[in-house]
């Protein structure tokens, strides 16, 4: 017996040490990120850098864009009938798709219209008692589409009919948007019950091409990809965001290799990223616009020839010249070229000081009067440096008498306050996340939005406008009423715009397969890592 | 001995509760009402905002808020970071093994390096050595920080990479981003090794000596003039000069005598620095993206999350005052006319 | 950022030192008289500013962008080149050594002013004022100084005169622990005693007696002090917390120009070394003037 046992254990051993170590080496993609996000539950994000750094990896939506033309396609659900009146949908949902496996939930049954139902109805209904557990139910985006939501039915497992209470023109396109994910009623019902709702937002399960693993506050945010996902695993094992707020240390570590992919990088930077051998860019026009919004609810700004002189004041050739360096391109309306209703007839605001300073005189203030210039603190494809914008905004008003002083707060800060509408004039943008037109009139503009009416300006003629433009399904009439909209816009100026934002994203040269999108989006699931630096 | 303890001790007690009222004042000196800081974007809903106002006792009399605060404190409650919603303390706690691990390296730095250049400087007191090591002092004493980091970085990660990249130093951060060390000391050299991962403990290595060089530049400088001045005025005593006549070598007087009661004032002045290292360490972590306290309170600043103001201040006044305390009881242990005094 | 005098150490002091001693001390030490000559170089520039720069500091230039200086192969316009914003270099460095030396001064004199008062108080009155000043300056040791500077930005709000306020707060202490402790020491001396006996009175005692003697010491520390607080100011203007742009303090010049550290360098290195040598040129007058009272004066 014990020369048995002994055999048996000389041959575990040998069996143990002769094991080839094949431990194969583990890939792991760097992206030099530029903030931290608002939390891991999009729905509630405010900001691209919240819908980049957890909606992209964790979530799918019901639908997707094409990366390239923004077409809208099948994501969660495979197929989708649409009825006459464009008031009920019928989606057809995908399969097989699993459910995020970790370390705090497991799942016991694959994605279907369960889970459909619950992410639409938390974000139409404020007394949803998810909403009541969660104790938060401001969706900022998402909550005007959805409460254009009837009824929605569980037809079967795969299949879910939403009915709309009025037509809305831009209803698909709103549900690819980043923030409208869906997320697993099975997890949600198992926080609730364990009273612990709330921590959807720091530990998220999702459908998406990686899986939560951690976050370390301001500093950086680890992935693994999700093996089963539907689209088949990412071609890495590993994502880590590092978050690096400053614009120079992004390139620095790019360039040294300690990341692959970065983003927003400064107008001066991208000269040294083209001669660089290591490194190579990629560009598209985006769907954004950079501009100053005046909050006509604090004076002078109520005056629509006060801020005409503002806007004349601004001398955007130099501005364009000296600043954006090709970053960016000048913007004429609000709407950028891409969208529907852009109207390449309107021409942007002159540079004529003088017409300002008669505006002015005109308003009764020839001597010029004190601002506040919101400076945006963190660089953006439609602006990528905020500070020497507004030093460059600060001096031009100078010359008319108008002495600005420039206010700046950490970007999350910024934004908490610009929704309180704490600000008088302030350098914000907007990038679309659908394309639509509406997605960016309605927020900024309309009577009715709450969160961020910068300009705090409602004009019932206008609310009209907007509003036929939402129910309004033929494209060429909805094209003349976003063109009306933009003379209206044109002649008050409540916002004036001043950039359109080119994306553009440096990265390393190993790095393969990444499209940049016009919709500030970070897709990492096709991207491979070439050669091993 | 022991009553010289508990004097010093008593004596931290009305420090610390000064120390706790100004925390307290802060979250109401800053502009805004703490309620709606805490609402944020739902600050515009009244009902709201009084209902936080009530659940956060904000409109009872100052006195009972802050026996509230003063009572949740000592047990432990900083309160929460408006941002991220985890309570004061554990952020601290998670984040201060960096911070702790970096003030540590650019400590060893400058007492090795500080040591090392004072104690040359007096053995060839007068010579071009003793110049220039002062003079080296002297910069290290008045650059500031930031500029000297900014310039570290310039020369040692981007002038190195593009001459002699395998020497490049790294650009920010504690450790390279593939390696996902599970935290179980905070200290990265540590659980790099105990994890018996060997090219993430070379990866932190090479990520903490910039830093650490940048950060421990002042102290070096401190402690380098100190020694040298310290020793000098040791060599002149008397008793010295009687060791000298009695025929002993001098390099053992120097070693036995001198240094060990040059040692005397040092030991203060090592002490004294924690607050100035600390200081020092909000501008390092800023440059190297040292994920420590100095950056989280400066992030705090940014973010008006005052909680974190509140508790991040007291945390590290409380631990210098400690420091202090050891340094005071250390002092009249070498020194006992202090302890009598 | 300088270390602070231990609570427990007294301070003696003796006759004054006379105007030859000081000539006979600076003869030997050539780099006193190159601190000196820059120091008050300075003062003249920053005095005569207006009239010294070839332009206005805040006007940008929108040709001339990150013009390379003169040695550089610029031009005699632009003799220490522009920043990111067209604007000249030189000029923005003449007119910063206002703000460093303005906020310097103006800082140590609102830490001098109250601190000896209460230093002095507290030294008289040892029991309560005296027991109470020292544990609220233990209080405000107790902040590492930098932290404490941006607390207090950070309640008030940033900007210049906020920056002061902040910065004679963290000198604060430092003054008021070395005029206690100085006045204690006279106190404790002979003369002193016989004052009162003759019925002098308490402030009669403080200003004509014990104020005299406890300025060597004060001078040396508030020198030192001058040198913190452009450091500490600069900090703050580094961090975005003190003077906001356009105004041209180093500090904040240095802020944003993190992104030119390779393609413009100068816009990095031109005001760190302003304040580095600023701060240089201060701490070694300081060094000077403390060896000179140096062997009247002992910290034990």
């Amino acid at each position: 017996m014990n020369r048995l046992l002994s055999v048996l254990w000389l041959g575990v051993a040998t069996a143990l040490l002769s094991a080839p170590v094949t431990a194969k080496e583990e890939q792991t993609f760097v992206f030099c990120f530029e903030g931290s996000p608002e939390g891991f539950d999009p729905a509630r994000g405010l900001t691209t850098t919240t819908y980049n750094a957890a909606s992209d990896p964790l979530y799918n939506k019901l639908l997707g864009f094409a990366a390239k033309d923004l077409q809208i396609v099948p994501d969660l659900a495979e197929r989708w009938e649409a009825s006459k009146d464009g008031r009920q949908f019928t989606f057809h949902l995908r399969r097989n798709v699993k459910w995020h496996t970790t370390e705090y939930f497991t799942p016991s049954r694959d994605f279907n219209a369960d889970d459909v139902i619950l992410s639409l109805d938390r974000l139409r209904n404020k007394d949803h008692p998810f909403n009541k557990a969660y104790g938060w139910s401001e969706y900022p985006y998402t909550k005007t589409y959805a409460a254009n939501i009837d009824l929605i039915e569980r037809l079967d497992d795969y299949t879910v009919r939403i009915r709309l209470k009025k037509t809305d023109a831009a209803f698909l396109a709103n549900l690819a948007m980043p923030t409208s994910i869906i997320i697993s009623a099975e997890y949600s019902a198992k926080l609730q019950q364990a009273g612990k709702l709330p921590e959807i937002n720091v530990k998220p399960i999702g459908t998406g091409p990686f899986v939560f693993r951690r976050y370390d506050k301001d500093a950086l945010i680890r992935y693994d990809a999700n093996l089963s996902y539907f689209q088949g695993p990412a071609k890495f094992d590993h994502l880590v965001y590092v978050i690096a707020k400053d614009s120079a240390v992004r390139l620095q570590k790019l360039r040294a290799g300690e990341c692959h992919l970065s983003i927003a990088p400064k107008p001066q930077e991208i000269a040294a990223i083209k001669i660089n051998p290591n490194l190579k860019l990629a560009q598209i026009a985006g769907v954004s616009t950079g501009f100053i919004a005046f909050n006509t609810s604090k004076k002078p700004l109520d005056s629509a020839d006060v801020r005409r002189a503002l806007s004349l004041a601004i001398n955007k050739k130099a501005l364009f010249d000296s600043l954006f360096q090709g970053s960016a391109s000048p913007a004429t309306t609000l709407l950028t070229p891409a969208m529907i209703g852009y109207d390449p007839s309107i021409k942007g605001i002159d540079y004529d000081p003088e017409q300002a300073r008669a505006l002015l005189a005109k308003a009764g203030l020839p001597q010029g009067f004190e601002i506040e210039l919101w400076a945006l603190p963190i660089s953006r494809n439609y602006l990528p440096d905020g500070r020497k914008f507004s030093e460059m905004i600060q001096a031009d008003w100078a010359k008319i008498g108008v002495k600005a002083k420039i206010v700046t707060y950490e970007w999350g800060e910024y934004i908490k306050r610009a929704a309180a509408g704490e600000h008088q004039a302030i350098t914000l943008g907007w990038s679309s996340d659908n394309g639509d037109p509406d997605n960016l009139l309605t927020p900024l503009l309309s009577c009715s939005s709450r969160d961020f009416a910068l300009s705090h300006w409602c004009d019932r003629n206008f609310e009209a406008l907007l509003e036929k433009g939402r129910q309004e399904n033929d494209p060429a009439k909805r094209s003349n009423i976003y063109r009306e909209i933009s003379r209206i816009l044109q002649r008050e100026i409540p916002i004036l715009p001043i950039s359109y934002g080119i994306i553009t994203q440096p990265m390393r040269k190993e790095v393969e397969g990444y499209q940049v999108t016009p919709l500030t989006r970070t897709f990492l699931h096709g991207v491979e890592l070439k050669s091993q630096h | 001995m022991l009553s010289f303890v508990l004097r010093k001790m008593g004596m931290l007690i009305p420090t610390f509760l000064g120390i706790t009222l100004i925390a307290f004042f802060i979250a109401h000196l800053i502009p805004g009402d703490p309620a709606s800081s805490m609402l944020g974007i739902l600050a515009s809903d009244e009902n709201l905002r009084l209902s936080m106002i009530r659940q956060l006792g904000l409109d009872q009399p100052l006195t009972v808020q802050y026996w509230h605060y003063l009572s949740a404190t000592l047990q432990g409650n900083l309160g929460s970071s408006l941002v991220s919603r985890e309570p004061v303390l554990a952020e601290f706690l998670r984040l201060f093994p960096a911070t702790l691990e970096l003030t540590f390296f650019a400590m060893t730095f400058a007492l090795l390096f500080g040591l090392g250049l004072g104690i040359v400087a007096a053995v060839k007191r007068g010579s071009l050595l003793d110049r220039s090591a002062m003079a080296l002092a002297l910069i290290g004493y008045s650059m500031p920080i930031y500029w000297w980091g900014l310039l570290a970085i310039l020369f040692f990660s981007i002038g190195l990479g593009d001459w002699l990249p395998d020497l490049a130093l790294p650009v920010s951060g504690r450790i390279a981003a593939e390696y996902d060390l599970t935290p179980i000391t905070g200290f990265m050299l540590v659980d790099s090794l105990l994890q018996a991962n060997h090219a993430a403990f070379r990866s932190a290595l090479s990520h903490l000596l910039l830093p650490a060089l940048v950060l421990g530049t002042f102290p070096m400088a401190v402690i380098a003039r100190m020694t040298r001045s310290s020793m000098l005025e040791v060599m002149r005593e008397d008793y010295v000069r009687t060791a000298r006549a009695k025929g002993l070598a001098p390099s053992r007087v120097m070693l036995v005598h001198v240094l060990r009661n040059a040692l005397v004032p040092i030991v203060t002045v090592v002490g004294l620095i924690v607050g100035p290292l600390l200081g020092g360490a909000v501008l390092t972590e800023s440059i190297f993206s040292w994920p420590g306290i100095g950056r989280w309170m400066i992030e705090a600043v940014w973010q008006r999350d005052y909680p974190i103001l509140q508790g991040g201040l007291l945390l590290i006044a409380a631990l210098v005052i400690f420091v202090n305390l050891l340094v005071e009881l250390l002092y009249g242990l070498l020194n006992p006319r202090i302890r009598h005094g | 950022m300088a270390y602070s005098i231990p609570e427990s150490a007294t301070v003696e002091n003796a006759a004054d030192s006379s105007l030859s001693d000081v000539w006979q001390h600076l003869r030997h030490s050539p780099a006193s008289i190159l601190a000196i000559t820059y120091v008050i170089a300075l003062l003249l520039t920053a005095l005569f500013a207006p009239w010294l720069t070839l332009h206005n500091p805040v006007e940008q230039f929108r040709e001339h962008l990150l013009d390379a200086p003169l040695w550089r192969g610029g031009t005699l316009d632009f003799p220490f080149g522009t920043d990111d914003l067209g604007r000249d270099l030189l000029s923005r460095l003449i007119y910063g050594s206002r703000y460093s030396l303005f906020i310097g001064f103006t800082a140590i004199l609102a830490a001098l002013l109250p601190g000896v008062v209460l230093g002095m108080l507290s030294a008289f009155f040892p029991r309560f004022l005296g027991f109470g000043v020292m544990r609220a300056m233990d209080v405000l040791l107790a902040l590492p100084s930098l932290l404490l500077t941006v607390a207090v930005v950070a309640v008030l709000g940033s900007g210049l005169i906020n920056t002061i306020v902040a910065i004679a707060l963290v000198q604060l202490p430092g003054v008021v622990r070395l005029t206690r402790a100085t006045a204690i020491g006279e106190l404790a001396k002979e003369y002193v005693a016989a004052s009162r006996i003759a019925g002098a009175g308490v402030l009669r005692l403080l200003f004509i007696a014990v104020l005299p003697n406890c300025i060597p010491p004060l001078i040396v520390q508030a020198t030192l002090g001058f040198s913190v607080a452009i450091l500490d100011a600069a900090a703050l203007g580094f961090l975005g917390l003190g003077a906001q742009p356009p105004t041209p303090e180093w500090g904040t010049m240095l802020a944003s120009a993190r992104d030119f550290i390779e393609s413009a360098s100068w816009v990095v290195y031109l005001p760190g070394l302003a304040i580095m040598s600023t701060v240089l040129a201060i701490n070694l007058i300081g060094d000077g003037l403390r060896d000179l009272l140096d062997p009247k004066l002992r910290v034990r």
